[in-house]
């Protein structure tokens, strides 16, 4: 009887102290790096000077190409990105507002883009730059290019614009 | 007596697993996750004769690990750091390939793009699709030669009238808004000395992603 309840006592120990042990060799696993950029961080690479206006497009006929740097650096590696969502206000009944990943190379003159996304119908929301397709991935993974996200908004057709409010970052 | 008993081996079990866990603590706070998992390549497996009270189990398991990093630790000269591996995989000089490796590479791709086996009524449609959306492109030089497409790629040919026109504005054809949803790869060659006259580069669309999709062209009054 006593050996029996010694054994038991024995594996409950031994049970409690892996749960224990397990937790501290779990560490922080899921930890994240999030980084959320704001409009400004953004620049009106082609069109009309002025016409990027806290962050929207105030054109009335013209679309608005806006470019955002993502940033590569020795600790933090751009294809290490798990998450790139653009954060965006569609005011555009008709036209959509479209985003896609692009790198330029940095010897030759030229560059590659990924697939494009589009919003979807008016309002805020976000969407994520996508990867793809494979041989552009390998542009973008490579670390030897220089990374960004590129934004057009559509034209203004009613009191507001559409506009990017900001891109938002997350690699493991 | 028998209580006793019990409650000095749960006292010395205790006992154990705290200095083991203050230990572990000792050895990794702070560390990152990667290096840890990389540092437990340095210890042993459990020996497969190991015996199998829990306790005795865990305890020789640990004794055996320790005593592994002990001797690890001593031979540290030998035994490079994984941080210092870490270090040295961050510092790898960036090999950036050059412009005429770059062009190289863009060749070859066009090159794959020929030898594609062709899909009439796709490339037909996408062709089309591509001469739409190129063929007003506001406030720019170029002109579009050739559009060519096979089953999943597109390769088109762009004119500029001057290699100096073609370095301004490359972008743009990547930037072009379109109603085939691809990926856009554009290189303009390196200029020879005392180049003059119009400059020729090609621009490879890969489609795959968007063939697998369906090839859903979008419409041309939902683009901006």
């Amino acid at each position: 009887m006593f050996q029996l309840k010694l054994l038991s006592t024995r594996r409950i120990v031994a049970a409690l102290a892996l749960i224990v042990t397990g937790t501290l060799f779990a560490e922080d696993s899921n930890a994240a790096y999030a980084v959320s950029h704001a409009y400004p961080y953004c620049q009106n690479d082609f069109g009309v000077p002025n016409a990027f206006l806290s962050g929207g497009n105030i054109l009335p006929a013209n679309s608005l190409i806006i470019t955002c740097p993502v940033t590569d650096s020795t600790d933090i590696l751009r294809k290490t990105l798990t998450t790139l969502s653009v954060y965006y206000d569609d005011e555009n009944s008709t036209t959509n507002l479209l985003a896609e990943r692009c790198v330029d190379y940095e010897n030759a003159i030229g560059g590659s883009c990924g697939n494009t996304v589009s919003s979807s119908g008016t309002g805020v929301s976000s969407m994520n730059t996508l990867n793809t397709p494979s041989t552009f991935a390998a542009d973008w993974n490579a670390n030897l290019h220089f990374g960004y996200v590129l934004v057009i908004l559509p034209n203004q057709t009613g009191s507001a614009p559409s506009r990017i409010k900001g891109l938002f970052e997350v690699r493991p | 007596m028998s209580r006793v008993a019990a409650a000095g081996t749960t006292v010395a079990v205790v006992l154990t697993l705290g200095v083991s866990a203050g230990f572990w603590l000792f050895t990794h706070w702070g560390r990152p996750v990667a290096a840890s998992a990389a540092h437990s390549e340095l210890l042993p497996p459990v020996p497969a004769h190991a015996p199998r009270d829990p306790i005795v189990s865990w305890n020789a398991m640990r004794t055996t690990q320790m005593e592994a990093r002990l001797a690890a630790l001593e031979a540290r000269t030998e035994v490079k750091s994984v941080e210092t591996e870490l270090e040295d995989e961050r510092a790898v000089p960036r090999v950036v390939p050059s412009a005429s490796e770059v062009e190289q590479a863009h060749r070859a791709a066009i090159e794959r793009h020929r030898s594609e086996p062709l899909n009439r009524r796709w490339a037909s449609t996408t062709s089309a699709a591509f001469s739409t959306d190129y063929s007003s492109v506001k406030d720019t030089t170029f002109a579009v030669k050739e559009v060519d497409c096979r089953s999943t790629t597109c390769a088109l040919e762009f004119e500029w009238p001057s290699h100096e026109a073609a370095v301004a504005e490359w972008k743009r054809t990547l930037i072009q808004p379109t109603q085939a949803n691809c990926g856009r790869r554009i290189v303009v060659p390196q200029a020879d000395p005392g180049q003059t006259g119009p400059v020729r580069a090609t621009l490879i669309a890969d489609c795959s992603t968007w063939v697998e999709q369906g090839s859903p062209l979008a419409s041309q009054s939902s683009l901006p």
